[in-house]
């Protein structure tokens, strides 16, 4: 099996493995960030060049550098390769130079976005971001869109990374929903705004990395890291039912897919991603819709990871440490 | 045309035409300040200042002016000033042909390209010439990836505001940032192809944006200029 090195980790990959595949095997920091790249989605990434890295060695056979970063999501491994991520510095530079693109026409209305605590892009702006624009013009905006009575578009907040569009052609049965225009006018639109008439049309909300498609149900009504996740199921002929419940108190406010490290949805004990459908997400609002199955611990990145439940669990575990984990609580 | 003596005299014989790698013969389309501009089909190798001046191809610049700058091959391959397209920084005759044009790289050189050969007189704005072709790339973009989608907007603004008398010494050192963090980061050529000329012109040209930042008011002319793109002859 052919072998890559990526930021001095060597590993053994099946051939066609990507480079940002056979990162995320050795995970942490070599895996490169990725706004577009979904491999749940079929012809995903290569379009926000978040996830670009620096080859240093093509293969054993060509050991000749590629003379430009490449898109480590589109890019295959050969034998004997060696990629640099986090530690070039010039290749971090160029990313940072991407992530103020995503960034020079973004609202950043963080404080009244749904998706702030759980966005990739914030993650990805504290990351790289400089801690002021260098772009002093008017923002592009687009009027907000209702796609049918769940979903909300808030194109202005959109990075255009296609992955609603791959979710509207694979998983939706007819596709109504695609990319308008071209260039920087370019917008995500179902034509003629008609609803996504789909039982998994939802789906879209999960799979877009930024606030750009929320669920209505749950809009405005709490941020995200005042509730409490907890996986539930249910008995679901549409779909596998499997679910995160968003909870205050005994209210279920959001129903959304179980998501991996890497924020994609997980699969399913079959192998298949464990979409939802529409019923599950937008009608099962109840507690005793669904089996609680405990507490979820969402990990990497999300402030949800920082809240209160996770504490509680590790107060459990810590209890000769009172004084340090009383302080912690305090905080 | 290249098809008859290839037909005719096989292509052995048509590749003993040209010099180096670049054998065989080339069509030109020359515009811009030429007396005779027009599509010229050349064997590779002629030199530059043969092309330019020559009567039996574009003659010299309109009016007798003095050149100030070409384009050697398409909009997208980086200008170059008079001193460097007649010669090689070495001082050798530049020749049309791959190599001898891409001789020095980028910092001196430039490309053959498409063959779309643009010729600037010396009353030409390098400022306002790089505007129209930024607003080009601007408006060519697909806007598939993120760096020529957002990037070749934010120049074409920054250009915009650096003839509209508003521009600052910050905002040229930002277009060079800018395209540079384009460059070699997109799905195709076409974010390249927004940065070089952007490169390229302040590389050669930066006192020219400078004099725009320094002394708007000097430049401020050419009013059907002006209202053709949008922005106010009077300095506001
Ligand atoms: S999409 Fe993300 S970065 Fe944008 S406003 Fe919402 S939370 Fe903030
Ligand atoms: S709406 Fe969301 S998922 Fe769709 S292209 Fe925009 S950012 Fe991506
Ligand atoms: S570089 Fe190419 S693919 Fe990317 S936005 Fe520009 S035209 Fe589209
Ligand atoms: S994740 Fe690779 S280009 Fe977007």
């Amino acid at each position: 099996m052919p072998k890559v090195t990526i930021d001095g980790h060597t590993i053994e990959v099946a051939e066609g493995t990507t480079i940002l595949e056979a990162a995320r095997m050795i995970g942490g920091e070599v895996a490169p960030p990725a706004m577009c790249f979904y491999s749940k989605l079929k012809t995903s990434g290569g379009y926000c060049r978040t996830c670009i890295v620096k080859v240093t060695k093509g293969s054993e056979k060509d050991p000749r550098p590629m003379p430009k970063p490449v898109a480590s999501c589109r890019t295959p491994i050969m034998d004997g390769m060696e990629v640099q991520n986090k530690t070039a510095p010039d290749l971090v530079d160029a990313r940072a130079g991407v992530v103020e693109f995503l960034l020079i026409n973004h609202p950043l209305d963080c404080p009244i976005c749904d998706q702030a605590g759980e966005c990739h892009l914030q993650d990805l702006s504290y990351e790289h971001g400089l801690s002021k624009s260098r772009y002093d013009f008017k923002r592009r905006e687009f009027e907000k869109i209702d796609i049918g009575p769940n979903i909300k578009l808030h194109m202005t907040r959109c990075i255009l990374c296609y992955r609603c569009v791959k979710v509207a052609d694979q998983v939706c049965d007819s596709r109504v929903h695609g990319v308008l225009n071209r260039g920087d006018v370019s917008e995500i639109s179902t034509h003629i705004e008609a609803a996504l008439d789909s039982d998994f049309s939802g789906n879209v909300i999960d799979v877009c990395p930024v606030g750009a498609l929320t669920d209505r149900t749950f809009r405005f009504k709490s941020r995200v890291w005042f509730t409490k996740p907890v996986d539930a199921h249910r008995d679901c002929k549409k779909c596998c039912g499997r679910s995160v419940l968003y909870m205050s108190g005994e209210e279920v406010l959001r129903v959304s897919v179980r998501k991996d490290t890497w924020g994609e949805v997980e699969n399913t004990s079959e192998g298949k991603p464990g979409w939802l459908c529409n019923e599950c997400r937008f009608e099962k609002k109840s507690k005793s819709d669904w089996t609680i199955e405990g507490v979820r611990n969402i990990d990497r990145h999300s402030v949800i990871s920082q809240n209160k439940y996770l504490e509680q669990k590790n107060r459990k575990i810590d209890v000769s440490n009172q004084k340090l984990i009383g302080e912690k609580a305090h905080n | 045309m290249a098809v008859v003596p290839i037909i005719r005299d096989g292509g052995d014989e048509y590749a003993k035409i040209g010099i180096g790698k670049s054998t065989g013969t080339k069509l030109i389309s020359a515009c811009g300040h030429l007396k005779k501009p027009g599509v010229y089909e050349i064997e590779l190798g002629l030199p530059v200042e043969e092309f330019i001046y020559s009567n039996e191809y574009c003659g010299g610049i309109r009016n007798d002016k003095k050149l100030k700058a070409v384009v050697a091959g398409g909009s997208s391959v980086p200008i170059l000033p008079a001193e460097l397209i007649l010669k090689t920084a070495n001082g050798e005759p530049r020749l049309m042909s791959y190599e001898s044009l891409a001789d020095g790289g980028f910092a001196t050189g430039t490309m053959l390209g498409s063959g779309g050969f643009i010729a600037m007189d010396e009353d030409t704005s390098v400022v306002k010439n790089l505007y129209t072709f930024t607003r080009f790339y601007h408006h060519e973009s697909c806007g598939q990836c993120s760096p020529c989608r957002e990037g070749t907007g934010w120049m074409e603004k920054l250009l915009h505001k650096i003839l509209d008398g508003h521009g600052t010494i910050a905002d040229v050192d930002l277009l060079w940032e800018i395209q540079s963090k384009i460059e070699g980061k997109t799905i195709c050529p076409l974010g390249d192809a927004a940065a070089w000329p952007v490169a390229s012109a302040i590389r050669h040209f930066r006192s020219e944006f400078e004099e725009y930042v320094r002394n708007p008011q000097n430049i401020r002319k050419d009013h059907h200029y002006y209202r053709v793109n949008n922005i106010n002859p009077e300095l506001v």
